[in-house]
């Protein structure tokens, strides 16, 4: 009797086994910059099983300042990427057929800041001045707001540091909302130091962070593809409310990856995550604005930066299969 | 017995603890800031050399370092050097120096020799031998770099903020950029920036060596406040004094490296740095590069002498106060044992008991003073109680026998009225209120052969037992002398002459003395100085009877006294008295005086006698008040009906 107890026991048991790792659909995903909270979601999918929990066996390649994330996808050596929206209107402006499945960033983390007393109280006192610009899809933004105020302004690249604005030599520069920005509040600039100029408040809200595939792909894996989606926002949402442990993570992908970083920069950056993921009422989570979007590609057009006329409907595919 | 809590032991154990321990924590406590300020001083002199020291080390290396560049940019400035000369300089140079790991020479575009656009030679060291490469666009696109372009644009040498090594991220360099300048189409102008490079790890090494007590130490934060160096290695590179701040949620951190990156430096206390303890933090700017040196000594090694010294003096102090409350309460036994004893023998006084021992003090301090005294005063008190007792009982005595006077003296007096109810031509009334015990005054009256009622109303000089005995003299002298053929005035005349005879106390006495004729009204009388009685008719017109300027009786031997008359009409009241009512005096020492007297007289004509007098006396006796009453008070009143028709 006991036997038969433990034998039919195990043959449950078997029978509600999850998929083997030979089941798994395998899917290559290469974030656009390095392993930091801006890609959370991402590693809390991945570390916290969410990814097998879908069928997918998901490898995080390791994205940074040398790897473009779509130059991989077009070179086929990823199979999901994460990008901005300019930069993938430009490459499918360039006949590569990628699509957008998923928009996770919906307000633009880029801004403008200069420091107080120096001058600068509003964008029109930026005319003539000296202004820090990161390189290519960085500037667009810009460009289009010095062309709509039509600031004649002094650009400077702006590298990896702020010390060009820290030391005075540039009045103005680019920051990121969740990455420069507290930087230069861990540099000691206090939030009345500062004096920040945000796109979306000159109607030139672009969502940044969205993951792309190339269309012929998704097609033939749309499952695995709607799953990653699904698994992907899961793991942000996990991640939005389990700070300390997602933050644990993080710091040990930075280490690893030898990034100089601090857990409190990262708490920050994440916080700042959840705030831009939040899309306008009536959208949902992951969902490309057609509004942002026609204003993207009319400014992307308008700046010649593209040429071709990009439909929302076919650049956007939302993860239930409407687009 | 005394309660613990009022004993005196008790209250000058706690008044003397209380000011000590108030003068000794005064003491302590201003001797422990001093101390303390002392120790902080010191420590900040201490942290202030050592700090200053190892910023020299550190500075003098730098300062060879930045000797390379300066060098190199003068040369370039100075000496057309080509391209293989340039390289091989760059690589002596490189060489020679212990510490630079690597030397740059960044070109403007089309600034060097015959070179079309950027060209930038940069030497370093590579595991002992040189290398030499050529940063070029675009992944070594040096012209927006920070080292190359802040020092082109402010037109000034700079340290670059420290950064990982490329290759390798275990190694932390830092670069010291310096422009040089060139004369083109007969402008002066940046040609470019001459860099080199070295790696930190020594910084490491000097700053560790900083020691401080037993946990001391220094870090080292760069220009934007970087860690640079720190105990704690993960905060290297990874943390800014700002972002330490951020997370322990501390404003002094943060306040403090404001004040480091602007170049300051001060000794400052930091209360739980980091979460744990409180540190004293010293920092100095490095004047070569704008970083900032700190040192910390953690508060409790800094006052650890200073606390255990704290704590022994304290323990003895705790001590040294348990032996004074012994020492006090010694003390105060040994004074207070024999007061107590005095007190248990001052109740035993107290409850009469006069033959107690007072206790023996042989001290002669202030105690033994008050035994003595107490002793002294039961004596007294003793002696005094029995002089008391015996004058109370001579009191009682003298007080008893006053009174029986009293009695028999009212005794002598006719107190029944009417005196005569079966008569209806005359009606009586006298009231007689002693001033003392035994009184002066007196009245008498009586009826002699149904015709004649006799009256007489007196006062004796003097008060007392003395005036009340001449009184009763008088009374029965005058009735014994009455007789009804004798004229009134040769009665008195008599009485006077008995008086007068063996009168050696001076004693006298005014008497109005008188007889009225029951059938006719009419009055006979004497009066030897005695106030003149007034005549109140019905109608309450009032008379006086005619004076007769006679004296007191028992002053002149012999004296003739007169004989006067007035006829009364019917219903007609004679009111007797003595001066005890005219001469009452009220709380304003007025008297009540005839005026007043004769006021309310006119009001009774109504009244009957013995109204009449009741309501006189009971007049003087309210305008006195609360006044004492001075002199015996006595009024008579003789009422006259006329006789009806016998039928």
């Amino acid at each position: 009797m006991k036997k038969v107890f433990v034998l039919s026991l195990f043959f449950i048991s078997t029978c509600f086994i999850t998929p083997q790792q030979s089941d798994l659909t395998h899917l290559r995903f290469l974030p656009h910059w390095i392993p930091q909270a801006q890609f959370a979601g991402f590693i809390i999918a991945y570390e916290k099983g969410i990814y097998k929990k879908y069928g997918l066996d998901v490898e995080l390649l390791t994205g940074g300042p040398t790897r473009s994330s779509l130059d991989w996808l077009t070179e086929k050596k990823t199979d999901l990427a994460d990008a901005w929206l300019t930069s993938a209107l430009q490459v499918r402006d360039k006949n590569v057929k990628l699509v957008n499945i998923c928009q996770l960033i919906q307000k633009s983390a880029l801004m403008l800041v200069a420091k107080k007393g120096k001058g600068i109280n509003s964008l029109s006192d930026m005319n003539g001045k000296k202004v820090a610009l990161w390189q290519k899809d960085f500037q667009i933004q810009a460009n289009a707001l010095f062309e709509k105020y039509q600031l004649r302004v002094k650009p400077y690249p702006l590298s990896e540091t702020q010390d060009i604005f820290i030391r005075d030599v540039v009045d103005v520069t680019s920051v990121m909302l969740y990455n420069e920005y507290h930087l230069l509040k861990n540099f000691g600039y206090d939030d009345s130091d500062l004096i920040i100029f945000r796109f979306q408040d000159y109607d030139l809200n672009f969502p940044e962070d969205g993951i792309y595939v190339l269309d012929d792909f998704y097609k033939q894996n749309k499952k695995a593809c709607d799953d990653f989606i699904t698994a992907t926002l899961e793991g942000w949402r996990y991640a939005f409310e389990h700070e300390n442990e997602t933050l644990q993570l993080v710091m040990k992908y930075l280490t690893k990856a030898k990034y100089a970083a601090n857990e409190m920069h990262q708490r920050w950056m994440l916080r700042q995550m959840n705030k831009l993921f939040q899309p306008e009422s009536g959208q949902k989570l992951g969902e490309l604005s057609e509004h942002d979007f026609d204003n993207v590609v009319q400014i992307l057009k308008e700046s010649k930066n593209i040429h071709s006329n990009i439909q929302y409907k076919e650049f956007y595919r939302s993860p239930n299969g409407k687009p | 017995m005394v309660s613990l809590r009022n004993s005196l032991a008790v209250k000058l154990v706690a008044s003397i603890i209380t000011v000590s321990g108030a003068i000794f924590l005064y003491i302590f406590g201003s001797n422990f800031y001093r101390s303390r300020e002392i120790l902080v001083t010191n420590a900040r002199s201490n942290a202030r050399h050592l700090a200053s020291a190892t910023v020299n080390k550190i500075e003098i290396t730098l300062s060879n370092v930045e000797q390379i560049p300066y060098t190199l940019a003068y040369h370039l400035e100075h000496s057309s050097l080509t391209e293989n000369e340039l390289l091989t300089l760059l690589q002596n140079v490189t060489a020679s120096s212990k510490e630079v790991t690597g030397v740059t020479v960044a070109f403007e575009p089309d600034m060097f020799l015959g070179v079309k656009g950027e060209y930038a030679p940069y030497v370093y060291k590579n595991n002992g031998n040189l290398k030499t490469v050529f940063l070029k666009q675009p992944e070594n696109y040096y012209r927006i770099k920070d080292w190359y372009l802040i020092p082109k644009e402010r037109l000034e040498p700079m340290w670059s903020e420290p950064y990982y090594n490329v290759d390798n991220n275990s190694k932390i360099l830092a670069t010291f950029s310096v422009p040089f300048y060139m004369i083109k189409n007969g402008r002066r102008m940046c040609a470019g920036i001459v860099s080199a490079e070295i790696d930190l790890h020594w910084l490491e090494q000097i700053v560790k060596n900083v020691k401080l007590y037993q946990n001391g130490y220094a870090f080292l934060i760069s220009h934007d406040g970087t860690f640079v160096t720190h105990p704690q290695k993960d905060f290297i590179m990874n943390e800014t004094i700002f972002s330490v701040a951020e997370r322990y949620n501390d404003l002094d951190v943060r306040k403090f490296g404001k004040d480091a990156l602007k170049g300051n430096s001060d000794f400052v206390f930091l209360k739980q740095f980091l979460d744990k303890k409180n540190i004293w933090l010293y920092y100095v700017p490095l004047l070569t590069n704008d970083w900032s040196l700190g040192v910390i000594i953690p508060d409790k090694e800094l006052m650890a002498d200073l606390n255990s010294l704290t704590r022994y003096i304290l323990f003895y102090n705790l001590v040294g106060a348990i032996l004074l409350i012994f020492a006090i309460a010694f003390l105060a036994r040994r004074i207070t044992r024999p007061i107590t004893k005095l007190a248990a023998a001052t109740d035993q006084i107290a409850a009469g008991n006069f033959d107690v021992e007072i206790p023996e003090t042989k001290s002669k301090d202030e105690v033994g003073h008050l035994a003595a005294s107490f002793n002294f005063m039961k004596t007294s008190l003793r002696q005094y109680i029995k002089n008391l007792m015996d004058t109370t009982v001579a009191k009682q005595k003298m007080e008893s026998e006053l009174k029986i006077a009293h009695e028999i003296q009212m005794g002598i007096l006719p107190k029944i009225f009417p005196p005569f109810p079966d008569r209806n031509e005359f009606d009586i009334f006298a009231v007689i209120e002693p001033a003392k015990e035994v009184g002066g005054d007196f009245y008498d009256f009586y009826l002699l052969e149904n015709s004649y009622v006799y009256f007489t109303i007196g006062d004796v000089s003097g008060k007392g037992v003395p005036a009340s005995l001449f009184m009763a003299v008088t009374k029965t002298l005058i009735k014994a002398s009455t007789s009804i053929e004798l004229p009134l005035n040769e009665i008195i005349s008599k009485v006077n002459n008995d008086l007068c005879n063996e009168n050696d106390s001076f004693m006298f006495v005014t008497i109005f003395f008188g007889r009225i004729n029951i059938k006719t009204g009419e009055v006979e009388y004497v009066n030897a100085g005695h106030n003149l009685p007034y005549v109140v008719s019905t109608n309450g017109q009032l008379k006086s009877v005619a004076k007769t300027g006679d004296i007191a009786v028992g002053i002149v031997e012999n004296y003739q006294y007169q004989l006067e008359k007035v006829t009364l009409t019917d219903g007609d009241k004679l009111f007797l008295f003595t001066d005890g009512i005219t001469e009452a005096l009220n709380v304003s020492n007025e008297l009540y005086s005839d005026r007043r007297l004769e006021a309310f007289l006119k009001t009774q004509g109504a009244s009957s006698v013995k109204e009449l007098v009741v309501n006189s006396v009971k007049a003087a006796k309210e305008f006195s008040g609360e006044a004492p009453q001075s002199d015996d008070i006595t009024a008579f009143v003789v009422k006259w009906i006329k006789p009806k028709k016998e039928a």
